[in-house]
């Protein structure tokens, strides 16, 4: 185990921020951390980093106590938090030049071979000159995965990497992330489900604190209905249609969607669990004549995997 | 330690800190070498070197007011914390740093001296150097304490003001005791009255006591600093 987190609380007063968890990573796995915001994702990664203190629990890393080998447990990690933690001031090269140094990576020819293979996998090359104050979103975000790269470090820690980039950019670091992630252990904290599921083998839901659930996406999305929500886009000019569907049994809750293309109008559709109605929501459209264009279930949502976990009903 | 120490100095000429700091330390220092060796006719430098010590209760503030501060609220701190590094190495990478900025400065005043022997003026050299050795002790002990008051808040201007106000009510402590007289409170006041130990100084003695004290000062305020920071990762 590279990784193992026991009893881990933190309390704020009265408040308590995380509440005894535990679980272990083997050395490679990917680790998928998933939870609502203020569930306690970053509260439990600034523990593992050594950022803030446990109020009781211990973090081995490798073997190494956080609070009592620090300096041995940190050289293994590398952590981009939420904020990435650059200096605004400095060039990207005078920032990766003293992130080398803080961690220890002193001899100037591995310095520069370390930093230029990071360089060339987050694709940071053409600004490497530039003040990271003037640098887009999207870069600084890859100037922060830059800097806990640095170092080479055995486990990588992303806490929610996507937020606030546009969705090209979110494209770009899910799949760098996905890249990075071949060789190495790897926590990623997020509450997006798709974002975990595509990376992750084994995912850790953590709510109020708690672990509420701790299995691959597949078993912990499966058994959940799908066909009972879907959205259906119809080829028709007036939303009156949605009367047709109302009409048909087993269909519990209707919402218009809108016009998302022109003459068509779309819809979502929810059935009574364990009612199939597509079939008869095909034939009762065919009969009046309005084709349907599109129909698909809806994604499932870390939402309904919580209601899933936690055993309640919506 | 090495790392911040670098990085440190490096910010200070990165921006206009440095350059300001030095600018106006020159400025004013120049100001009361005019006044008190110039236009008094007087080779007595050392009295210009007693004023010194009133300008970095002026200045020391904008040296010290980013220093943590400014990691807190970029979030920076994170990266310094969460790097095989101890936290005394940072704050001493940083103190080094700002006492690099300072010597910077105490060398540019270094034309006075010269200036006055240029007209041929008695200079004793080592109550010069004496009073040299009196303000950076002065100066280790300001920055220290700015730096102290920088960990305990993110903002710049807050830092800096607080830092001000105290060094202020610290150049008033002489005159505050000397309307009170004797006491208790004379004496306690007397333990905290900073700059009256360059008192020895500037009579053209190296007084052990003072050099104690004001070593024992910045030790102080930098201990603090390094256990604020601890603190707060526990709470």
């Amino acid at each position: 185990m590279i990784l193992e987190v026991k009893n881990l609380t933190k309390r704020y007063g009265a408040a308590v921020a995380v509440d005894d968890i535990s679980f272990s990573i083997k050395k490679g796995e990917t680790v998928g951390f998933l939870g609502r915001n203020g569930a306690g994702k970053t509260t439990t990664m600034n523990m593992i980093t050594g950022y803030i203190s446990s109020t009781s629990g211990t973090v081995l890393i490798d073997g190494h106590d956080i609070l009592t080998e620090p300096d041995e447990a940190k050289r293994l990690i590398g952590y981009l938090p939420e904020h990435p933690p650059l200096y605004l001031d400095m060039t990207v090269r005078e920032y990766l030049d003293f992130v080398a140094q803080l961690k220890g990576v002193m001899e100037a020819k591995a310095k520069k071979k370390n930093i230029d293979k990071i360089l060339d996998c987050v694709k940071l090359g053409d600004v490497y000159g530039r003040l990271i104050g003037n640098l887009s979103k999207g870069y600084r975000q890859r100037v922060g995965m830059a800097q806990a790269l640095v170092g080479d470090p055995e486990i990588l820690i992303w806490d929610e990497p996507t937020v606030g980039l546009d969705p090209k950019q979110i494209i770009e670091i899910r799949s760098l992330i996905k890249n990075l992630g071949a060789d190495r252990t790897m926590i990623l904290s997020s509450h997006i489900l798709n974002e975990v599921a595509d990376v992750c083998q084994r995912v850790l839901i953590i709510n109020k604190g708690k672990i509420v659930a701790e299995d691959s996406i597949n078993n912990l999305s499966r058994g959940i209905e799908t066909v009972n929500r879907m959205t259906v886009r119809i080829g028709a000019n007036e939303r009156s249609v949605g009367r047709l569907l109302r009409e048909l049994s087993g269909v519990r809750y209707i919402e218009c969607l809108g016009v998302k293309e022109p003459n068509t109008v779309d819809f979502i559709v929810e059935s009574d669990k364990g009612a199939d109605v597509r079939r008869a929501m095909f034939n009762q459209l065919a009969r009046a004549g309005y084709p349907i264009m599109m129909l698909k279930p809806v994604d499932v949502t870390l939402e309904d995997v919580f209601l899933k976990v936690t055993g309640e009903e919506n | 330690m090495d790392a911040v120490y670098k990085k440190e100095l490096r910010g200070y000429f990165n921006s206009p800190i440095g350059y300001v700091f030095i600018s106006i330390f020159a400025l004013l220092s120049g100001v009361f070498f005019v006044a008190s060796n110039i236009n008094a006719s007087s080779s007595r430098y050392i009295d210009t070197l007693y004023l010194v010590t009133f300008v970095f209760a002026l200045v020391v503030p904008i040296l010290t007011m980013r220093s943590f501060a400014e990691e807190k609220k970029s979030r920076t701190d994170q990266l310094l914390l969460t790097s095989p590094i101890k936290i005394g190495d940072i704050v001493l990478g940083k103190f080094l740093a700002a006492l690099t900025v300072v010597l910077i400065a105490l060398a540019v005043t270094l034309i006075f001296p010269l200036i006055l022997l240029l007209f041929n003026a008695n200079i004793e050299p080592y109550t010069v150097l004496g009073g040299y050795v009196g303000n950076l002790l002065v100066g280790m002990s300001l920055i220290a304490i700015g730096m102290f008051i920088s960990t305990l808040t993110e903002n710049q201007l807050t830092s800096a003001v607080v830092s001000l106000t105290l060094f202020l009510i610290l150049l008033l402590m002489e005159g505050l005791r000397s309307s009170i007289g004797s006491g208790v409170l004379y004496d306690i006041l007397g333990m905290i009255s900073l700059f009256s130990r360059f008192t020895p100084f500037s009579g053209g003695s190296l007084s052990l006591s003072a050099i104690v004290y004001f070593l024992s000062v910045t030790a102080l305020f930098l201990f603090l600093s390094a256990r604020v920071i601890e603190k707060r990762r526990w709470d």
